[in-house]
């Protein structure tokens, strides 16, 4: 299959009084072109932090980025910023998590999708128009012309969502990236957003890269997933494989975390303590280790590395060989 | 629209009500009355007796309180200026304009003033600009009105001479002539600029705060994600949501400047509404001070009534049903 975005050695770290800390720190990846790639973690793991580092969103005063980004080829973080701007919205599509904050207030649905057109297209005023209300029925807004002449407030986070959505997708990208797309939504609208999304991107060939904390998403959504934990990358698998085959004791704790309506069970399981902030985060060994105490040293790697349990499923460290759930 | 504007006039009715009478009592509670300021403590008796007769000033002071409303409601007599022999109505006129150019010219510098600035320092927060700017806004806010405008006549009126220390015009110029104009404007600009150096504290301050707010909000973030240059970023979604509390304070900006300029005309010998104000209190002319209270009162109300009008025009959120 033919890569279409190749991340190697990513770490993004940011300014917290005077130190820089690694919130991504040494990440590797790719994505195919024509999948849908998630990535899963819990908050602060660095997964948000890596998808806006691919599009350099991030404060560039705060920030400091290394490593590539390879989009067909042509890395990212070399770009000046008007070269990124033509990447941005042309090229990579974004769709954040909170549909409520993110469309302009004092500006109509019709305005934030031709501003995006306007940079990427060349139609005339006309054609932007019509463009809108095309993107505008193909996410699935019931009454086009309304909406677009409609104000943010005026619409129900479903609907800001689609609006999102069809600004994200206005200058066909080859991927999209989607940040929570569905975390401030309820659930009824989030199968909506996420079937909405599926169709899109059979539709288009393109690419989606989810973040999510979701594990049901992923399930629903995903062609392949990388698992994060403490910015680094603990796992990564096909679907299938991750669901079937679970390794990292990270992964199979989330898994075993997850709710199941056949399975019944009279405790959820729960993983202890929380993911350490950026500058108390272990920066030697096995970054999971401290969550898993009754698992011996013995059984983790000074310096963990990634091991492949089949093709195109690796797991970093060796503590998964020996890893047992502490009952 | 109209509906919320005439209901609000409306609640304004029982509001001047009160004023007038707490500024009717709170000047009667004041040593002294205008006789005694006329004409000095040496006076005879019975002379006084006389001229406090005349101005009905021996009734009692809820009578006198009717006959004053009376007055204003019957035939819009707000009465006599004790110390001018004029009516309130006439003296007040003649100083409307003044007052009225001067809060104007204030209005417009104090824009144009504070706008760039509270933009500059948002924008560039944390830089050396940003810090002079802030510095500026801490010092005038530390600066009293009237020692800032004693400095400026002092510095720019006497020692540089390059303004002039009294008046809204030059006599000796013929009215109507582009001279008249221009020295009318001459007369403004210290006035104005006084007040506007001071003033434009608030509008800088909510501007660089608001900028900064705007600079992380989502929606800004979704406009980078679009492609859109940073320049643009800035004029369609950054300034135009940051000017809005801006245009909310403008309303109260107009309010607060007819009624502020009170003692920067004093200084400045102005002859505007302010400084009649404060003559008429120590000449203890209470007809004028009195309907000189009524009216700031009445712009108070009208400018907060019109900060919420231009606050629906720029902001789709609030409509005024």
């Amino acid at each position: 299959m033919d890569k279409l975005l190749e991340i190697k050695n990513l770490t993004t770290s940011f300014r917290i009084r005077g130190q820089y800390y690694a919130a991504v720190d040494g990440v590797d990846l790719h994505i195919n072109k024509n999948e849908i790639f998630a990535v899963v973690g819990e908050s602060g793991c660095g997964k948000s932090a890596m998808a806006v580092s691919i599009v350099g969103l991030h404060n560039p005063v705060f920030t400091r980025i290394s490593g590539e980004i390879l989009l067909n080829g042509r890395d990212l973080l070399t770009l000046k910023e008007n070269e990124l701007n033509k990447v941005r919205g042309g090229n990579i599509g974004m769709i954040f998590q909170d549909p409520l904050s993110a469309l302009n207030p004092l500006m109509k649905i019709g305005a934030q999708i031709e501003e995006s057109l306007t940079y990427h297209t060349i139609l005339t005023k006309k054609e932007k128009k019509e463009k809108a209300l095309e993107l505008l029925m193909d996410v699935g807004i019931v009454d086009p012309p309304r909406t677009y002449d409609s104000y943010p407030h005026e619409l129900s986070g479903g609907m800001r969502q689609r609006v999102m959505i069809a600004i994200a997708i206005s200058a066909k990208p080859e991927l999209l990236i989607a940040d929570e797309p569905t975390t401030a939504l309820d659930v009824t609208i989030q199968a909506q957003i996420l079937d909405l999304l599926k169709k899109l991107q059979k539709e288009s060939q393109s690419s989606i890269i989810m973040i999510t904390h979701d594990l049901g998403v992923v399930a629903e959504m995903a062609d392949r997933v990388a698992v994060m934990y403490a910015g680094q990358i603990v796992e990564i698998a096909t679907v299938h494989q991750l669901f079937q085959n679970p390794q990292h004791p990270y992964t199979r704790s989330l898994l075993s975390a997850m709710p199941n309506a056949e399975r019944k069970t009279k405790k959820l399981h729960y993983i202890e303590g929380i993911v350490p902030p950026l500058q108390d985060m272990l920066r030697t060994g096995c970054r999971f280790s401290p969550r898993i105490p009754w698992i011996g040293d013995e059984h983790h790697e000074e310096t963990p590395e990634y091991h492949e349990i089949s093709p195109g499923h690796m797991v970093l460290c060796s503590c998964y060989r020996d890893f047992k759930f502490n009952s | 629209m109209w509906k919320t504007v005439v209901r609000r006039l409306l609640i304004f009715i029982p509001q001047i009500i009160v004023v007038s009478i707490i500024v009717f009592f709170a000047a009667q509670a004041m040593p002294g009355d205008a006789i005694s300021g006329l004409i000095g403590e040496q006076a005879d008796a019975a002379e006084v007796a006389h001229l406090r007769a005349i101005h009905g000033l021996d009734r009692p002071i809820h009578e006198q309180y009717l006959r004053w409303v009376g007055g204003i409601l019957t035939e819009f007599d707000f009465g006599m200026s004790i110390a001018h022999s004029r009516p309130v109505t006439d003296l007040i006129g003649d100083r409307a304009g003044n007052t009225f150019r001067l809060s104007l010219l204030t209005l417009v510098f104090t824009y144009a003033i504070g706008v760039p600035l509270g933009v500059t320092a948002g924008r560039r927060r944390g830089t050396i600009l940003d810090k002079i700017i802030v510095t500026y806004t801490f010092f005038a806010i530390a600066m009293p009105t009237l020692i800032f405008a004693l400095i400026n006549l002092f510095i720019f009126g006497f020692q540089l001479e390059l303004i002039p220390i009294r008046g809204s015009v030059s006599v000796e110029i013929t009215p109507g002539t582009f001279e008249h104009v221009l020295s009318r404007l001459h007369h403004l600009v210290a006035p104005a600029l006084t007040g506007a150096l001071l003033g434009t504290v608030a509008i800088i301050n909510f501007l660089r705060s608001e900028v900064i707010e705007t600079q992380n909000s989502d929606y800004v973030t979704t406009a980078r994600s679009k492609g859109v240059p940073t320049r643009v970023i800035y004029r369609r979604h950054i300034l135009r949501n940051s000017v809005i509390p801006v245009v909310g304070g403008f309303g109260m900006a107009i309010a607060f400047l007819l009624s502020g300029t009170i003692f920067i005309e004093r200084v400045f010998s102005y002859p505007g509404m302010g400084d009649l104000f404060i003559s008429s209190i120590i000449n203890r002319d209470f007809p004028v001070a009195n309907t000189l209270i009524l009216m700031f009162a009445f712009f108070g109300v009208v400018g907060t009534l019109l900060g919420d009008i231009f606050l629906a025009m720029v902001d789709p959120r609030i409509r005024i049903r």
